[in-house]
């Protein structure tokens, strides 16, 4: 298959440039290019979103992107965070803490996909705060799209509700 | 400035009397009453013919209660809200006769003050007998009751004026009843009967003038309708996107078929009404669009063995394809049976303006449930992540490596990409 040359920036290291196929899933990438085997394979056709990851734009926004239908070379150029890049030495990220303490999960499959939609999610309120009574339905429209087979949605609401009202900047009213 | 108002007021003098006129002498013609069916026979064969005219996909709100109404269509002219078609006698239909259901039904009226607007198919439902219509009466009569007020329609000025109605009908609607063409075989002539009346298949397929009825002399020959185009669907046109007979049937019984899968409101037609038609209908239907043409099955295929010329060439929209596309559709669009579309002699690519496949590139597709088992996953929109230019070469690509005949389509170019999704 037609090979393509790309370069990108995954958790703040810039890597490549790299000879891929250009049918190359993005997931496979960072599992057999760059050993990230963090970001999970689940459904492969874009449903579950167990294989989000981060995307920052330069204007400074983010919003995540599933790879497991998206190829490698979408990805040349870009800034990545994968679920590698949240915890920095021993500490794990207020995302990742909040769900230890909710026992949001039990099997974490589905767990790096909502740590980067919640962390996108947060960082978006820091931007735009919302409205108090909006919460509720900005949590929803947020991580409604990931699946979790062990059935741990409402811990996982519950903790990142809890992370949004513990920070006053994060909401209005 | 007077004379020239007097002449205007003249003329809408002289309008307005035309128009009642034809309201009191041909507005309602009269029409007999029968007593409702209670007969399980009638009824199932009344339940039946709701699914061929799809009546749930409008008078069935989303997540509303079955036939009760209330589901908006948005036209040119204002927000008209589907009406409660259940027995219940102060909000539904009730306390209507068959004979009243029946001018409505065929006449779009069954009075002078509130004919309906031609959002209900009457224009297309005048074919239907009247025994069909009975049948269907008495099945609407037998489903549960629901009491559900209609919503008020938000029609602007003038069109809010129901009785004006009259005069559009004089001027667009026909009544003729439905007579079988005698130098056809009876499966062609069913086939007419339910896509010319009871499928209103028309009413999304045909243009429309600048009055909202449907243009006869270019009857099926497509329209954009809610964002996307419901495609030429006249013999010639579905012969030249590859369509057989046996592709049709198998769309309208599984909503996919080698030739793509359905979306947007046809996904609706199909999951509210084809699929739920007898073999023997369906190949009516599919007989009677390509006009008893019997193409041999899997004449498309042969033209899609090797990709095209054009193809090679247009490396950009192949590396765009591997690394966007393929890992759903397959790297030579073959989909996933049943999950993701085949591309690979896909009718949808062979549309020559190219509308629906830039508009489903760009806006993407909701997931499609047929049933529990049975489903389409979503299409991602690319409008954010791909600019004008790209979409150009991709669709490019795809049409030179998958469309059958493509050398007959024409190229499409960045400005073609923003004039669609203007």
């Amino acid at each position: 298959m037609e090979r393509v040359r790309i370069s990108l920036t995954v958790n703040g290291q810039a890597t490549g440039p790299h000879a891929v196929p250009a049918g190359l899933a993005m997931i496979d990438f960072l599992h057999d290019f760059l050993g990230l085997t963090g970001t999970k394979f689940g459904c492969g056709i874009g449903v579950c979103r167990a294989c989000v990851v981060i995307v920052d734009a330069p204007d400074g926004t983010s919003r995540t992107m599933r790879t497991c239908i998206t190829g490698a070379a979408a990805f040349a150029g870009r800034q990545v965070r994968t679920i590698e890049g949240h915890a920095t030495v021993g500490r794990l990220s207020a995302v990742q803490q909040a769900f230890v303490d909710h026992f949001a999960f039990q099997c974490g499959y589905c767990t790096s996909g909502f740590v980067n939609e919640a962390t996108c999610l947060l960082e978006d309120l820091a931007r735009n705060p919302v409205p108090r009574e909006g919460l509720e339905a900005r949590i929803e429209a947020a991580l409604g799209d990931h699946l979790c087979r062990c059935t741990g949605y409402v811990r996982y609401y519950e903790a990142v509700r809890d992370l949004i009202l513990a920070d006053p900047s994060l909401t209005t009213g | 400035m007077g004379r020239w108002m007097a002449r205007l007021a003249a003329g809408i003098l002289v309008a307005a009397a035309a128009c009642g006129l034809f309201a009191v002498l041909r507005g309602v013609p009269p029409v007999a009453d029968h007593p409702v069916s209670r007969d399980p026979a009638v009824i199932a064969a009344g339940r039946y013919l709701a699914a061929a005219g799809d009546c749930a996909s409008c008078h069935t709100a989303e997540g509303g209660e079955a036939l009760a109404g209330g589901r908006p269509l948005a036209t040119p002219f204002g927000t008209i809200y589907a009406a409660n078609i259940t027995p219940d006698p102060k909000t539904g239909i009730g306390r209507m006769s068959s004979a009243q259901f029946y001018q409505l039904v065929a006449y779009g009226a069954d009075g002078l003050a509130a004919p309906l607007y031609p959002a209900m198919p009457y224009t297309s439902f005048h074919l239907l007998t009247r025994a069909d219509s009975d049948a269907l009466f008495a099945y609407l009569m037998s489903v549960p009751a629901v009491e559900r007020p209609a919503r008020p329609d938000e029609m602007r000025f003038p069109f809010n004026l129901r009785p004006l109605m009259f005069g559009w009908n004089f001027l667009f609607a026909t009544r003729r009843p439905f007579e079988a063409d005698a130098k056809k075989d009876a499966t062609w002539n069913r086939g007419a009967y339910l896509v010319e009346g009871l499928g209103h298949c028309g009413e999304c397929h045909t243009p429309r003038n600048a009055f909202g009825a449907m243009e006869q002399s270019r009857a099926l020959q497509g329209a954009v309708v809610n964002r996307l185009e419901a495609p030429d669907i006249t013999a010639p046109a579905l012969a030249a996107r590859g369509w057989t007979r046996e592709d049709l049937v198998l769309f309208f019984a599984a909503g996919a078929s080698p030739r793509g899968s359905a979306f947007g409101d046809m996904f609706l037609a199909i999951k509210n009404s084809l699929r739920l038609l007898t073999p023997d209908d369906q190949v009516a239907i599919a007989t009677y669009l390509l006009d008893g043409d019997a193409t041999a099955p899997g004449k498309g295929e042969g033209a899609v063995t090797a990709l095209g010329r054009k193809a090679h060439e247009n490396r950009a929209g192949q590396a765009l394809y591997l690394s966007n596309c393929s890992l759903c559709h397959g790297p030579d669009g073959q989909g996933v049976p049943g999950t993701m579309p085949r591309l690979k002699g896909n009718a949808t690519l062979s549309q020559p303006d190219g509308f629906n496949l830039i508009r489903v590139m760009a806006d993407g597709i909701d997931p499609q449930r047929m049933s529990l088992t049975q489903g389409y996953g979503p299409m991602p929109a690319f409008r954010d992540r791909l600019s004008p230019a790209q979409l150009a070469d991709l669709s490019n690509y795809l049409r030179s490596a998958f469309a059958i005949r493509p050398d007959d389509l024409p190229p499409l170019s960045e400005e073609d990409v923003k004039r669609i999704l203007r």
